[in-house]
């Protein structure tokens, strides 16, 4: 495993994670702007619930990304706890702040849909309830960590949470669909709808990628900024400090 | 009571550029020292320079921010159950259950720890004076009294390596001088010994090894 | 195995000692279970329509509330650490200490739940139900909450933090357990929610324990 160790040495991380922040941010504003100008303009509104239907091009992307940036997170934990790596223990903390925003902005755009949809804001509707769970998850993987004066050990203390969560979120995932469908009868679920059209899907999967480059970006960026703080005293960031 | 000499093989425990943060502050960097059998090492230092950090490093029980120790040549990490084998540890808080009685808290150290000696417990409380007190409850008993129940330990262990963060708190000095004696006869059965201690303790000057902690 | 016997029966004994301690959760789950006549309506289908979920959530509350003794005066005495430097697995330390919390803590729950749940018009012929799934899924109620207060152990702010953690994992046990109870009530099979609740309690007791040692591990360190 020499090369986690060699990836994840604060110095050499610096460095390539630098030219791929700038690729990264490239790709986020060249997909963004197509996507976006795609979704809001080009794109024709749905026959039900026309204009409406455009929360989707936002909310379907973060409600994605609230759960991929989960496993991010615990993956970054596994690393973190077995190897020691700080980079992993940086990219815990940094990937549940972002986590936890996308999970508020699907929440909130569901909301958002869900007024005009289903007549209020909330119904216990099986995708909003986990997405509710999820950011309870989330809230307390950031509370464990910033309970914890030393960084460090707050880290690995939400690693551990971060891994005991991700093998639950699944069984949570599920259970509640379950409750779900015997409480309400399978209602139709509106955020998907498998025969939309290609002219919808399409700038739905480059809204999708542009959230993905979008996390990456982000998650460097501040990967980056916090690993310069932390290590303010040794000599290599002295360095790239008098450059 | 004399421990009787079992295997005499020599072991050696070594730290490589230890060092430690708490919270974003650095306590110590760059602790080495080794420590054969028959040696003892006394960490000095004022409060607050990391005393007790450096020995919870040494048992293992916390990390090290850098660094390694070493037993027998071999990180500790890499051979915890043979380590902990071979490890007697008491720390400044005396891990005596106050809901039981003296002669149950024995009896757990007896039950719990790996210990050669075949003692009865009136023997084992004998030696650190509490033969009489054996049916008292802990936490009737003196802050000093506590002390001795968790010190007893050390009249059965069969441990290599004894780690003692200030082992003399709260004692007097008759029992002082028993505890003393029992080091000494550790280090004369080639045992090692780590401690930390802001009084002076008899301990023979050519056994002795002195770290002193400093910002 | 010498090590969990032994955890064990220092736990239990040390809970005997300590009984006005460990009965105040059932307190607490009998008080509590008793205010929502009281704070709902006296009504008796109304009552007997929410008593599952009533039981259930009281029972999740109680059994958090009393986790924090699982470590805590081991770690305040530090016993924890003595406990920790052991030499012998970690596993089945943790799953010893679990084990004397759930008999001191779970079992009883198990016992005065019927009682509380008539209270409530509980139908009488779903209550061998209530008692199957507290059966079940109090240890995992117990292994999942070790792993809060393991996390927590070392900081001031604790108990409530622990909770705040652990309650979202709770969510699975809380619904398969109230969903079996109303297949009882209705006379629907509950075999299937029985074996679901089974499996993760299985998957828990593999699991668990390794977190609940890694965590201790950082509370310590």
């Amino acid at each position: 495993m020499h090369f986690i160790h060699k990836y994840g040495s604060p110095n050499y991380f610096y460095q390539w994670s630098g030219t791929w922040l700038k690729i990264l941010s490239a790709l986020t504003l060249i997909l963004m702007a197509l996507g976006l100008y795609w979704a809001l303009i080009i794109s024709p509104p749905d026959y039900q619930q026309s204009e409406t239907v455009r929360i989707m091009y936002i909310h379907v992307p973060s409600a994605w990304m609230s759960m991929f940036t989960y496993v991010v997170m615990a993956s970054a934990g596994v690393v973190a706890m077995i190897w020691r790596i700080k980079v992993a223990e940086i990219v815990v903390a940094q990937s549940a702040i972002i986590g936890a925003s996308f999970t508020l902005l699907a929440l909130v755009t569901g909301m958002l849909w869900g007024k005009p949809m289903w007549g209020a804001y909330w119904v216990w509707d099986a995708r909003l309830t986990s997405e509710l769970v999820l950011l309870f998850l989330y809230v307390g993987v950031l509370a464990i960590y910033s309970a914890y004066e030393d960084p460090r050990t707050g880290a690995k203390a939400a690693s551990i949470l971060a891994i005991v969560g991700v093998i639950n979120i699944p069984i949570i995932h599920y259970s509640v669909e379950w409750w779900n469908t015997l409480h309400q009868g399978p209602t139709v679920t509106k955020f998907d709808s498998p025969s939309a059209p290609l002219s919808m899907l399409t700038p739905l999967f480059i809204m999708f990628f542009a959230f993905k480059t979008y996390f990456f970006a982000l998650l460097f960026a501040r990967t980056r900024n916090a690993l310069l703080s932390r290590e303010r005293h040794t000599s290599w960031v002295q360095e790239i400090l008098e450059k | 009571m004399t421990i009787k000499p079992n295997n005499t093989s020599i072991h050696c425990l070594a730290a490589q550029n230890l060092s430690c943060e708490r919270g974003r502050r650095e306590l110590f960097s760059d602790v080495a020292f080794s420590l054969n059998s028959g040696q003892s090492l006394i960490v000095t230092g004022e409060n607050g320079s990391g005393k007790t950090s450096l020995l919870k490093i040494l048992t293992g029980l916390s990390l090290a921010a850098e660094g390694a120790v070493l037993w027998d040549q071999q990180d500790i990490h890499h051979q915890a159950q043979s380590y902990q084998q071979q490890l007697l540890y008491i720390g400044h808080r005396a891990a005596v259950k106050t809901e039981l009685t003296v002669r149950e808290n024995l009896q757990l150290l007896l039950k719990l720890w790996p210990n050669e000696l075949a003692m009865s417990i009136p023997e084992l409380a004998a030696c650190v004076g509490l033969r009489k007190r054996l049916s008292v409850q802990c936490g009737r008993l003196s802050a000093g009294q506590q002390r001795r129940v968790a010190l007893a330990r050390l009249f059965v262990a069969q441990q290599k390596l004894w780690i003692l963060d200030e082992p003399l708190t709260a004692l007097d000095v008759e029992f002082i001088e028993a505890i003393e004696q029992q080091l000494g006869r550790h280090l004369d059965n080639q045992g090692l010994l780590v401690l930390t201690t802001h009084r002076g303790i008899e301990i023979d000057p050519a056994k002795l090894i002195k770290l002193e902690l400093s910002r | 195995m010498n090590i969990f016997l032994a955890v064990l029966q220092r736990d239990l004994k040390l809970a005997l000692r300590r009984r006005r301690e460990v009965a105040n959760p059932l307190v607490f789950f009998i008080i509590v279970v008793s205010l929502f006549p009281l704070g709902v309506s006296p009504d008796r289908e109304l009552l007997s329509e929410i008593a599952p979920g009533v039981i259930w959530v009281t029972a999740l509350l109680a059994s958090l509330m009393s986790m924090d003794a699982i470590f805590r005066s081991d770690y305040d005495d530090g016993s924890l650490e003595q406990l920790l430097l052991l030499p012998g697995s970690k596993v089945l330390l943790v799953l010893a200490k679990v084990t004397a919390h759930w008999i001191s803590i779970g079992l009883p729950l198990i016992i005065i739940a019927p009682v509380m749940a008539l209270l409530l018009y509980f139908p009488a012929h779903a209550i061998v139900s209530l008692m199957v799934t507290l059966l079940i899924s109090t240890p995992i109620l117990s292994l999942l909450g070790a792993v809060g207060v393991a996390l927590t152990l070392s900081l001031r702010t604790g108990g409530i933090l622990s909770s705040l953690l652990i309650l979202p994992f709770y969510i699975p046990v809380l619904i398969f357990s109230t969903m079996a109870i109303s297949a009882a009530t209705s006379n629907l099979p509950v075999m299937g929610y029985y074996a679901l609740l089974g499996a993760f309690l299985i998957m828990s007791l593999i699991l668990v324990p390794f977190a609940v040692v890694a965590a201790l591990k950082v509370s310590h360190n």
